[in-house]
C-alpha cells in the first residue's frame, strides 16, 4: 500500500501533495482536529473537504477490492453460521429442560440456603444485642455496687463508682432508655451523698460540741498542772537563790522538761469531718462545704456563748469557759488538718467574736459580783483559760486587760471582806496575854509570823506579850496578801510585788491601823486594855517585816537579793505613830483617873492646927490606883513602856499638887498644911522608888527614876519649909535645887502663905527665934519677888 | 378527710393561737400543718394571720381555726381580740435560741391573762432538726412544762417532724374535754340541747374539767 502511495503521489499536483498529508495523518491515527480548525480558522474549508472526499473514494476502493477478493470465503462463513444456529437452538432447548429440573431439585436447598441466611443475621443482630447488654451489665454492675456503697455509708467509693457509671454511660451505653434514666439520676444520687454527709457532719457537730467541754477542762486541767509545776520550781529557785547568797548550799537547778503529748491527751475524732471534706472534694463543691462548716460552726459558738441565767454565774463559769476552750482546740486541729476547709482569718474572726462576748460578759457578772473568792475564782479560771489558748496561737490580752480592770474591785471588795474579819477580831478581843501551852502552838501562833523576841524556845505555859487578836489580825493580813498575790498572777503586771506592796500598806494603813485608832479613841476602853493595844501595837509593828518577806516570798522575788532591798512598809511607821497615840489615849485615861483622886482643893485642909505624919487620904488612894494599874503595866508592856506610863502618871501628880497651891479655890494656907502635904509627897517618893525598883527599871538607866517626876512639887514643899527661903532669889541656888520653879507662879501661891505667930506665943524662946528669922527671910523673898514682878 | 361531708360542714369550729417570740417558727408551723409547706425564706408576721384545716376525730369533723400571730413587739396592742374565743395555744420557742424559752413564761402571762383558764396549752421546741445548734435541751422544755402543766412536743417545721401530733393533740384534749362537758350536760334533765352545728364552744364557766397534769413528750 505504501507503494500504491508513492506513485500516486509522483503522478499527482501539488494539491495532490496536501492529499498525500492528510492521509498520512489519518493513517498513523494522529489528531486531525487542529488541522480542521486551522482550516475553518483561516476561512477556506473548501479545500479540507475536497482532500477528505478523497480519502473517502480512496477507502471506497479498498473495500470494494478486499471484497471481490473474499466473497468465496464469505459465502462459506454464512453456511457454517446457519449450521452452528441449529446447534445452538437444541443446545436452548437442552438447557431449559435442565434448568427446570434443577430448579425443580434446589427449591428445597433454596429454602434451606434462606433460612441459613436469616440465621446469619439473626446471629449478627443477636451477638451486637449481647454486646450491648454487656456493656449494659457493666454499667448496671457498677450502679448495684453504687448503691451498696450508699447503703453502707461508703461515699467516697459511691462517688468514685458513680463517675465510672457516667464514663460508661457517655460511651458504652446506646440503649438510651437506660442512658436517660442513669443520667438523670446522677445528680439525684450526688446531691443524696451531699445530704447524706451533711446529715453526718451536723450528727459530727452534735457530738464534738458536747465533748468540748470535757476537752476544754481537759486542756484547762493540764494548765492547772503546768502551773503548780512553774510555781514549785520558782519555789525552789527562790531558795537556792536565798541560799546562795547567804552562802549556805548549792544551787541545785534541774533541766528536766516534762512534754505533755498533746495530741495523746485530748482525744476526739474528726474521722466524719474529714471524710466530709473528701466527699465535697469529689463532688466539686468544696468550697460550698467551707462554707457550710464555717456558718454553722460560727453559729455553734454564738450559742454556746450565751450564759443561761438559770444558773449562777459563779456555778456555770467553769463550764461556759471549758466549752469555749474546748471549741477552740477542736478548730485549731481542724485548721491544721483538714487542708484548708477552715483558713486562719475565719479561726481568728471566730476567736475575735469569743473574745468581744466573754469580756463583755465578764465585765458584767464582775460588776454584779459582791464577794472577793468569787471574782478570785472566777479570775483564776479565767488566767487557766488564757494560758490554755495561748498554746493554741491567740492572743489574750482584752481577756487580761479586763481582769486587770476588775482588780480594784477585786481588792475593795477584798478589802471590806477583811475589814469585816477584823473588826469580828477587834469585837471578839479579850484583851488578855494569851496563854500558849505547847510548842505546836507557840510555832504556829508566834514563829510563822516572825513575832517572837527571842531566838531562844520559851518554857511552857509560855505567857506571850500580845493577846489572840494580834495573830488573828496577822492571819487575815496573810490572807490578804496572798488573795491580792492571787488576783495579780498571771496578768498583765509580770513583776507584781510592788503593787502587792501598796496594796498592803494601804490595807494596813487604811483598815488594821484606822480600826485600831478608833478602838483607841472609842472611850469605852479601860485602862489595862488600853496598854494590850499599845502592847499589840508593838508586835503587829514587827510583824511588819513579816509581811513584807511574806509578800516578797508569793511574788517570786528571794528575800535576801542583795540588789533589790525590799526597803519596809509605811504602815510600820503610821503603826508606830498609832501606839504613841494609844500612849497619849492611855495616859490621859490614867490621868483623868488620878485627878478624880486628886481633889485636894476640896478635901484637904489647907489651914490645919496641927500636922499628920499619916498623910491626906487621897495620896492612899492614889497610891491604890498607881499599884493597880503598874501591876499589870508590868505585865503587858515592855520595860520602856512601863517607865513611860509611870513617869507620866507621877509627873501628873506632881503637876496636881503644885495646882492646888495656885488653885483659885485655896485663898491661903499655912505651915502647917506645907507640912502635911510634904508627908504626902514622901509617902509616894517611898512608892515610885519602890515600884521603880522593883519592876526591874534600875536595871535600864540609873540616870532616871519615878521619883524624878515629882521634883517640881518637891521644889515647891522644900521652898515653902525652907529656913531660908530668900535664896530662890540665889541663881546658883536656883539652879540646883529650884529649877523646875516659876517665878511668877511662885510669886502668887507664897502670897496665900499666912503662917500665924497666934499660936506659938507660948513656946520656947529657942524656936521662936527661929521661927521668926525664917518670917523675916520669908517676907524679904515674898517683897523681892513682888518688886522684880 | 370530711368523709361523708362536704369541706364547710363540720361538728365543732376550734380556735387555736399560736404565740411566741419573733422567728421561732410559728408561721411555717401553721403553713406546715394546714398546707404541707415550709417557706425557708421566712418574713415576720404583720399583724394576724389565719388559716383553717379540718380533721376526724372519734368520727367527728372537727374544723381547727389557727390564728398566726406576730412575735414582734409592735403589734401587741391587738392581742386582746386576737385572744378571744380562743380553746387552745401553741406556745412556741426556738430550741437554737435560749431567749425565746426564756420569754415563754411572760407570753404564758399574757395568754392566761386573756383566756379562759380551761384552754389547752401546749409548749413546742421547734427546729429540732437543728441539732447541732440546741440551746435548750429537751429536759429543760420538759421541765418547764411539767411545772406549768402544759403538754410538750419538740417539732421541726423544715421536716414536717411532730406538727401533725402536736396540732392533733391539742384538738384532741380539747375535743375531749367539750365532749365530756357535753356528756355531763346531757346527764341534766333541764340542759338545753347539744351544740349545733358550726357553733362556736364557750368553754368558760365549767369547773368541773380535769386539771391538765403532766406532759407529752415526743
Amino acid at each position: 500500500m505504501d507503494i500504491k502511495t508513492m506513485r500516486r503521489g509522483v503522478m499527482e499536483n501539488s494539491d495532490g501533495g496536501e492529499d498525500m498529508v492528510l492521509a498520512n495523518l489519518i493513517a498513523n491515527g494522529d489528531d486531525v482536529g487542529p488541522l480542521v480548525r486551522l482550516a475553518f480558522e483561516r476561512g477556506r474549508p473548501e479545500g479540507l473537504l475536497h482532500q477528505l472526499i478523497y480519502v473517502v473514494k480512496q477507502k471506497e476502493a479498498e473495500i470494494e477490492e478486499m471484497c471481490k477478493t473474499h466473497y468465496e470465503e464469505f459465502i462459506l462463513a454464512v453456511d457454517e453460521l446457519r449450521g452452528v444456529l441449529l446447534d445452538a437452538e437444541e443446545l436452548k432447548s437442552e438447557l431449559q429442560s435442565d434448568n427446570f429440573k434443577l430448579q425443580q431439585v434446589g427449591s428445597a436447598l433454596l429454602a434451606k440456603l434462606e433460612e441459613l441466611l436469616e440465621s446469619y443475621s439473626v446471629r449478627k443482630n443477636m451477638t451486637e444485642a449481647i454486646e450491648m447488654s454487656k456493656n449494659c451489665i457493666q454499667v448496671l454492675e457498677l450502679c448495684v455496687k453504687c448503691n451498696s456503697h450508699i447503703s453502707e455509708g461508703q461515699f467516697y467509693s459511691a462517688l468514685k463508682t458513680l463517675d465510672l457509671v457516667e464514663k460508661s454511660c457517655t460511651q458504652n451505653i446506646p440503649a438510651k432508655a437506660i442512658k436517660m434514666l442513669i443520667e438523670s439520676r446522677i445528680p439525684v444520687i450526688k446531691l443524696h451523698i451531699e445530704k447524706k454527709v451533711c446529715s453526718e457532719v451536723n450528727e459530727w457537730m452534735v457530738e464534738i460540741r458536747s465533748s468540748a467541754k470535757n476537752i476544754g477542762e481537759t486542756a484547762i486541767g493540764h494548765a492547772v498542772t503546768v502551773r503548780q509545776r512553774d510555781k514549785e520550781m520558782l519555789e525552789q529557785q527562790r531558795k537556792a537563790e536565798e541560799q546562795s547568797i547567804s552562802g549556805l548550799g548549792d544551787l541545785a537547778y534541774t533541766l528536766e522538761a516534762e512534754e505533755l503529748e498533746e495530741d495523746s491527751v485530748l482525744q476526739f475524732d474528726l474521722t466524719p469531718l474529714y471524710r466530709a471534706c473528701h466527699i465535697h472534694d469529689c463532688l466539686g463543691i468544696q468550697e460550698k462545704f467551707r462554707e457550710y462548716y464555717y456558718t454553722n460552726r460560727l453559729l455553734q459558738l454564738n450559742s454556746d456563748l450565751e450564759i443561761t441565767s438559770a444558773q449562777p454565774f459563779v456555778e456555770s463559769y467553769q463550764t461556759f469557759f471549758a466549752q469555749i476552750a474546748g471549741f477552740f482546740i477542736v478548730e485549731d486541729r481542724v485548721l491544721r488538718t483538714t487542708g484548708g476547709l477552715l483558713v486562719a482569718d475565719q479561726v481568728e474572726t471566730m476567736w475575735e467574736t469569743a473574745v468581744a462576748k466573754m469580756s463583755s460578759l465578764l465585765e458584767e457578772q464582775f460588776s454584779c459580783m459582791e464577794s472577793a473568792p468569787h471574782l478570785l475564782l472566777v479570775k483564776d479560771y479565767v488566767t487557766l483559760f488564757g494560758s490554755t489558748l495561748r498554746q493554741y496561737g491567740h492572743e489574750i490580752g482584752t481577756l487580761l486587760d479586763v481582769l486587770n480592770s476588775s482588780c480594784d474591785k477585786y481588792r475593795l471588795l477584798f478589802l471590806e471582806e477583811c475589814q469585816q474579819q477584823i473588826l469580828d477580831v477587834f469585837g471578839n478581843d479579850p484583851y488578855d496575854q494569851m496563854e500558849i501551852k505547847k510548842q505546836s502552838d507557840y510555832e504556829n501562833i508566834v514563829l510563822s509570823f516572825n513575832l517572837q523576841t527571842s531566838d531562844i524556845m520559851p518554857a511552857f505555859p509560855y505567857t506571850a506579850p500580845f493577846s489572840s487578836m494580834v495573830p488573828n489580825a496577822c492571819r487575815i493580813v496573810r490572807s490578804f496578801i496572798k488573795g491580792s498575790v492571787d488576783y495579780l498572777s498571771y496578768g498583765i503586771h509580770v513583776n507584781f510585788f510592788d503593787v502587792v506592796r501598796k496594796y498592803l500598806d494601804k490595807f494596813l494603813i487604811d483598815v488594821l491601823n484606822v480600826m485600831l485608832l478608833e478602838k483607841i479613841n472609842s472611850g469605852n476602853v479601860t485602862v489595862p486594855q488600853l496598854m494590850q493595844i499599845a502592847a499589840n501595837i508593838a508586835v503587829l509593828e514587827r510583824a511588819c517585816d513579816f509581811y513584807l518577806r511574806h509578800a516578797a516570798q508569793l511574788c517570786g522575788i528571794p528575800v535576801r537579793s542583795v540588789g533589790r532591798p525590799l526597803g519596809t512598809l509605811t504602815a510600820k511607821v503610821i503603826l508606830k505613830t498609832s501606839r504613841e497615840a494609844a500612849f497619849i489615849a492611855l495616859q490621859s485615861l490614867v490621868n483623868t483617873k488620878i485627878d478624880e483622886f486628886m481633889t485636894l482643893t476640896e478635901s484637904v485642909n489647907w489651914t490645919p492646927e496641927e500636922t499628920n505624919e499619916n498623910g491626906n487620904d487621897y495620896i492612899h488612894e492614889v497610891i491604890i490606883y498607881l499599884d493597880s494599874i503598874l501591876s499589870p503595866a508590868q505585865q503587858i508592856l515592855p520595860l520602856d513602856a512601863v517607865y513611860r506610863v509611870g513617869s507620866g502618871a507621877f509627873e501628873h501628880i506632881s503637876n496636881s499638887i503644885v495646882a492646888a497651891f495656885s488653885s483659885d479655890n485655896v485663898k491661903r494656907f499655912n505651915a502647917n498644911a506645907v507640912i502635911n502635904v510634904d508627908y504626902d509627897l514622901q509617902i509616894i517618893e517611898n512608892f515610885a522608888e519602890e515600884r521603880f525598883y522593883s519592876a526591874g527599871l534600875g536595871e535600864i538607866d540609873d540616870e532616871v527614876s519615878f521619883k524624878i517626876c515629882l521634883v517640881e512639887a518637891r521644889q515647891l514643899v522644900n521652898l515653902l519649909l525652907s529656913s531660908h527661903p530668900e535664896n530662890f532669889l540665889n541663881p546658883d541656888i536656883w539652879e540646883k535645887n529650884y529649877y523646875t520653879l516659876e517665878i511668877k507662879k511662885v510669886a502668887a501661891i507664897l502670897d496665900k502663905f499666912k503662917d500665924s505667930p497666934d499660936g506659938i506665943f507660948g513656946s520656947l524662946a529657942n524656936k521662936n527665934a527661929k521661927q521668926s528669922a525664917r518670917k523675916k527671910s520669908m517676907d524679904v523673898l515674898k517683897k523681892r519677888l513682888k518688886d522684880f514682878n | 378527710m370530711a368523709g361523708y361531708k362536704g369541706d364547710d360542714e363540720y361538728d365543732y369550729l376550734f380556735k387555736l393561737v399560736l404565740i411566741g417570740d419573733s422567728g421561732v417558727g410559728k408561721s411555717n408551723l401553721l403553713s406546715r400543718f394546714t398546707r404541707n409547706e415550709f417557706n425557708l425564706e421566712s418574713k415576720s408576721t404583720i399583724g394576724v394571720e389565719f388559716a383553717t384545716k379540718s380533721l376526724n376525730i372519734d368520727a367527728k369533723v372537727i374544723k381547727a381555726q389557727i390564728w398566726d400571730t406576730a412575735g414582734q413587739e409592735r403589734y401587741r396592742a391587738i392581742t386582746s381580740a386576737y385572744y378571744r374565743g380562743a380553746v387552745g395555744a401553741l406556745l412556741v420557742y426556738d430550741v437554737t435560741r435560749r431567749a425565746t424559752f426564756e420569754n415563754a413564761a411572760r407570753w404564758l402571762k399574757e395568754l392566761r391573762d386573756h383566756t379562759d383558764p380551761n384552754i389547752v396549752v401546749m409548749l413546742i421546741g421547734n427546729k429540732s432538726d437543728l441539732r447541732h445548734l440546741v440551746a435548750v435541751p429537751t429536759e429543760d422544755g420538759k421541765s418547764f412544762a411539767e411545772k406549768e402543766s402544759l403538754y410538750f412536743m419538740e417539732t421541726s417545721a423544715l421536716e414536717a417532724t411532730n406538727v401533725e401530733n402536736a396540732f392533733t393533740e391539742v384538738l384532741s384534749q380539747i375535743y375531749r374535754i367539750v365532749s365530756k362537758r357535753t356528756v355531763e350536760a346531757g346527764k341534766n334533765a333541764s340542759s338545753s340541747a347539744v351544740p349545733s352545728k358550726g357553733q362556736t364552744i364557750n368553754v368558760k364557766d365549767d369547773s368541773s374539767v380535769l386539771k391538765k397534769i403532766g406532759c407529752c413528750s415526743n
